[in-house]
C-alpha cells in the first residue's frame, strides 16, 4: 500500500491528461513499449550485421584502377586519394582489386581477383565525386550486383518501425481498452472521440521521433544523405508516421478483439514491406504488379524515403508522393474518428 | 398485485422519466413494458434478482444501449441522441469497467476530471471514497472492493446532476460498504440524485427513497420501502422456548396451524409464531402464569421478506405462462 498526502497539482485539458496519462502506461508497461521498438531494433541490428558480414569483414582494403572518360576521373581521382584509397589511371601493377570505370556521369565497379575488395568506400568516394548514387553500379567478375544492403534497406527499416509503433503500439493497445471495457467508461463521459484519439498520438510520435533520429544519424554517418536530402527525409518521416498512426486508428476504431488486431498488426508490416518495392527488385517484378504495388500508400512512403536514403528513383515525384500521403493520412482519420466506438456492443 | 406503472409525479422535478421501455436482444425480451419515474434529489435503488434486467435499464438510461420500445428521458433528453448534454450531466458507476492498469487513484481521478467543465476537487474525491491513503496506488493493485471505491469516485468527479450506481457495494466488506452507503447519503444530502441497483435489501430499506422491484422483466412493484413492508401484508415471528410440559393449547384457540409451528429442542420446545400483531403474543405469554416462556425473539418483516415473495409470484406466473 502507498500512501500520499501530497496534493493533487491542478487538472488541465483533457487532451493534456489523456496525453500525459498514454505516456505513463507506456512508460510504466515496460514490456508493451520493448514490444514496441524491439522488431525496428532487431531489424536494424540485423541488417547492420549482414552489412558487415557480407560486405566489410575480412575483405582487403581496394585497389583500384580508374578507367574511362577523363573528365570523370581527374575528381574521382582526388577524391580516392583523400579518403586514403590507392587509386591509379590505369591498370600498371596488376596488384589492383577493383576498376571503376566512369562515363557520362555514370559509374562502374567490377570487384576483381579472388577476394573482392571492401567497395562502400569507393562508392562513397564516387557519389563525393559528384556521380549519383543511383548512377553508380557495382558487381564482381561475374557479373554479380554488389548491395550495399543497409543503404538499400534502411527505407524499410524505418517503415518497419513506423508501423510497428503505429500498429502494435497503438492499434493493439486501443482495441485491448475496448475488449476490457475501459473505452465503455470513457463513452460515458463528455470527452470526445477526437481528443481522444489524437492524446493517443504524442507518446508514440516521440517513440516514432526515435526511430527517425536513428535512422538519419546513421544515413549521415553512413554518407547517405546530404543536407537538403536530410530535410526532405524528415518531412517524409513526418507524414509517413503520422499516415500509419491514421490506418492503426482505422483498425482500431471498430474492433473488440485485441489477439485479432495482434495478428493484423504483426502482419500487416511484413505485407507492407514486401509490397513496398524495397525487398523485391522491381526489374523481376511484372508491369501490372508494379502498378498495382505503387497504389499502396506504404510503396509511396517507402520511395519518398528511399529517394533520399537509397538514392532510388520514385515512379513519380518526391512531393507529389508527399501529397498523396498527406490527402490519404487526412482522409483516412477523418473516417477513422467518424466510424471509432467506444464500444460496439448493442449499437 | 401493485400496479407496475408509477403514476406519482408533480411534487418534486421528475428527472429521469421511462414510459413503456422494452429491450430485446434478439428474440429473448429482458426488460418489458417498464414505465417509472425519479424524482430530483432522491435515491431511487432498482432492485431484482439476477438477469432481471437492472442493469440494462441503467445502461439505457445513460445512453449506453437504445431500447426496443418506448421512450426515456433524462433531464428532458434522449440519452442515446443527446450524449453530450447527458455525458456531462449524468454519469454511471458500470458494474463492469475497467481503468488504466498503471495509473494511480489520484492520476485516475484527474485524468476523468479533465472531462469535465467544472469537476470535484481530486483530493476531496478521494477522501470521500475513502481511498486518500491509496493516492498513489496503480488501479491494478487495488483490491475489488479499493477499484469499486474508485469507480465510484470515477462516477462523481464530475459533479454530475444524477449518478447511475451499478451493484456499488457488491464484493465490498463490511466496512467499506457502510463507507459506501454513507458516500451516497452525502450526494444526496448535497442534491444529487442517485439511481442505483443492488441485491442487498437492507441497504435499499436504509438508503432508498423509493425503490422499484423489477422481475422477469417488469417491475412488480415500486414505492417507499416502508410502503411495500406495509402494502405486502406483513407479518412478523415471535419466537419463544418454553418447557417441554407447558400447555400450548391457547396457541391452538387463537391461530389456524399453519401459523406456528413447535419443534422439540434439548431444552424444552422452541415454538415459531406468525402473526401481524406480534404485541398481543408478547402480552400473552408475560401475562399468563402457566407458561415460562424465555428467549423472545421478533423478527420485524422486512423488504427483503417482500421482495421473496414479489420473485416467487413472478416465477411462478411465467411458470404458468409457459
Amino acid at each position: 500500500m502507498t500512501t500520499s498526502r501530497a496534493t493533487t497539482p491542478r487538472v488541465r485539458s483533457a487532451f493534456y491528461e489523456l496525453s500525459a496519462s498514454n505516456a505513463r502506461e507506456l512508460y510504466r508497461n515496460k514490456k508493451g513499449s520493448f514490444s514496441i521498438l524491439f522488431m525496428f531494433f532487431f531489424l536494424l541490428l540485423l541488417i547492420v550485421g549482414l552489412n558487415f558480414a557480407v560486405n566489410d569483414g575480412n575483405r582487403p582494403e581496394p585497389i583500384v584502377a580508374v578507367t574511362g572518360a577523363a573528365a570523370g576521373m581527374t575528381p574521382l581521382l582526388v577524391t580516392l586519394d583523400s579518403r586514403g584509397v590507392e587509386a591509379t589511371s590505369a591498370r600498371i601493377t596488376g596488384e589492383e582489386n577493383a576498376t571503376i570505370n566512369v562515363n557520362d556521369n555514370h559509374a562502374a565497379v567490377v570487384l576483381t581477383g579472388q577476394d573482392p575488395p571492401r567497395w562502400i568506400p569507393l562508392v562513397e568516394a564516387i557519389e563525393a565525386s559528384g556521380i549519383p548514387y543511383a548512377n553508380i553500379a557495382v558487381q564482381d567478375e561475374s557479373g554479380f550486383a554488389q548491395v550495399d544492403l543497409l543503404r538499400a534497406n534502411l527505407p524499410a527499416v524505418a517503415a518497419i518501425g513506423f508501423m510497428a509503433i503505429a500498429f502494435m503500439g497503438t492499434a493493439v493497445p486501443l482495441v485491448s481498452l475496448r475488449q476490457r471495457g475501459t473505452l465503455r467508461l470513457l463513452g460515458t463521459t463528455p470527452v470526445k472521440k477526437l481528443t481522444f484519439i489524437a492524446a493517443q498520438t504524442p507518446v508514440r510520435f516521440a517513440s516514432g521521433m526515435v526511430v527517425a533520429l536513428l535512422v538519419s544519424v546513421i544515413s549521415i554517418a553512413m554518407g547517405y544523405v546530404s543536407v537538403v536530402g536530410l530535410a526532405r527525409l524528415t518531412a517524409t518521416f513526418l507524414l509517413g508516421l503520422l499516415m500509419f498512426f491514421a490506418f492503426a486508428y482505422l483498425l482500431a476504431s471498430r474492433s473488440r478483439n485485441a489477439e485479432l488486431i495482434n495478428h493484423i498488426s504483426a502482419v500487416i508490416p511484413v505485407l507492407a514491406l514486401f509490397a513496398s518495392g524495397e525487398v523485391f527488385p522491381k526489374q523481376i517484378l511484372p508491369e501490372p504488379v508494379l502498378v498495382a504495388l505503387n497504389v499502396l500508400p506504404t510503396t509511396w512512403f517507402a520511395q519518398a524515403a528511399g529517394t533520399d536514403l537509397s538514392g532510388t528513383t520514385p515512379f513519380i515525384d518526391v512531393y507529389l508522393l508527399w501529397a498523396m500521403m498527406l490527402a490519404v493520412t487526412i482522409g483516412v482519420a477523418l473516417l477513422a474518428a467518424r466510424i471509432f466506438v467506444w464500444d460496439d456492443r448493442d449499437r | 398485485m401493485l400496479d407496475n406503472r408509477d403514476s406519482t409525479s408533480g411534487l418534486a422535478e421528475d428527472v429521469v422519466t421511462l414510459t413503456g421501455v422494452s429491450k430485446s436482444y434478439g428474440s429473448k425480451l429482458v426488460v418489458d413494458d417498464v414505465s417509472f419515474r425519479v424524482r430530483r434529489g432522491e435515491i431511487f435503488g432498482l432492485l431484482g434478482p439476477n438477469g432481471a434486467g437492472k442493469s440494462t435499464l441503467l445502461e439505457s438510461i445513460v445512453g449506453l444501449r437504445s431500447v426496443s420500445a418506448g421512450t426515456i428521458s433524462v433531464l428532458g433528453a434522449e440519452p442515446v441522441r443527446q450524449r453530450a448534454f447527458i455525458t456531462a450531466n449524468v454519469s454511471i458507476q458500470p458494474q463492469s469497467a475497467s481503468l488504466f492498469d498503471t495509473l494511480s487513484v489520484r492520476e485516475t481521478l484527474r485524468l476523468y476530471a479533465s472531462f469535465h467543465s467544472r469537476p470535484g476537487d481530486v483530493d476531496e474525491v478521494m477522501q470521500r471514497v475513502g481511498l486518500a491513503n491509496q493516492a498513489d496506488t496503480w488501479a491494478r493493485n487495488l483490491s475489488g472492493g479499493q477499484l469499486r471505491r474508485l469507480l465510484v469516485g470515477v462516477a462523481i468527479v464530475g459533479r454530475p446532476q444524477i449518478v447511475v450506481l451499478d451493484e456499488p457495494s457488491a464484493g465490498l466488506d463490511p466496512g467499506a460498504r457502510q463507507s459506501l452507503l454513507g458516500l451516497i447519503r452525502g450526494l444526496k444530502e448535497s442534491g444529487t440524485t442517485v439511481l442505483f441497483s443492488t441485491h442487498d435489501m437492507q441497504e435499499a430499506s436504509d438508503l432508498c427513497d423509493r425503490v422499484a422491484i423489477l422481475a422477469g422483466g417488469r417491475i412488480q412493484a415500486l414505492g417507499s420501502p416502508d410502503e411495500l413492508i406495509r402494502l405486502s401484508d406483513a407479518t412478523s415471528t415471535v419466537s419463544f422456548l418454553v418447557p417441554a410440559d407447558t400447555d400450548l393449547s391457547f396457541l391452538d384457540e387463537q391461530f389456524d396451524s399453519s401459523a406456528f409451528s413447535r419443534s422439540t429442542v434439548s431444552i424444552g420446545i422452541r415454538v415459531v409464531v406468525t402473526t401481524s400483531d406480534p404485541d398481543a403474543i408478547l402480552r400473552q405469554l408475560t401475562f399468563r402464569c402457566r407458561v415460562a416462556a424465555r428467549e423472545y425473539s421478533v423478527r420485524q418483516s422486512t423488504l427483503e421478506d417482500y421482495f421473496l415473495k414479489i420473485v416467487a409470484t413472478s416465477s411462478a406466473a411465467t411458470s404458468d405462462l409457459r
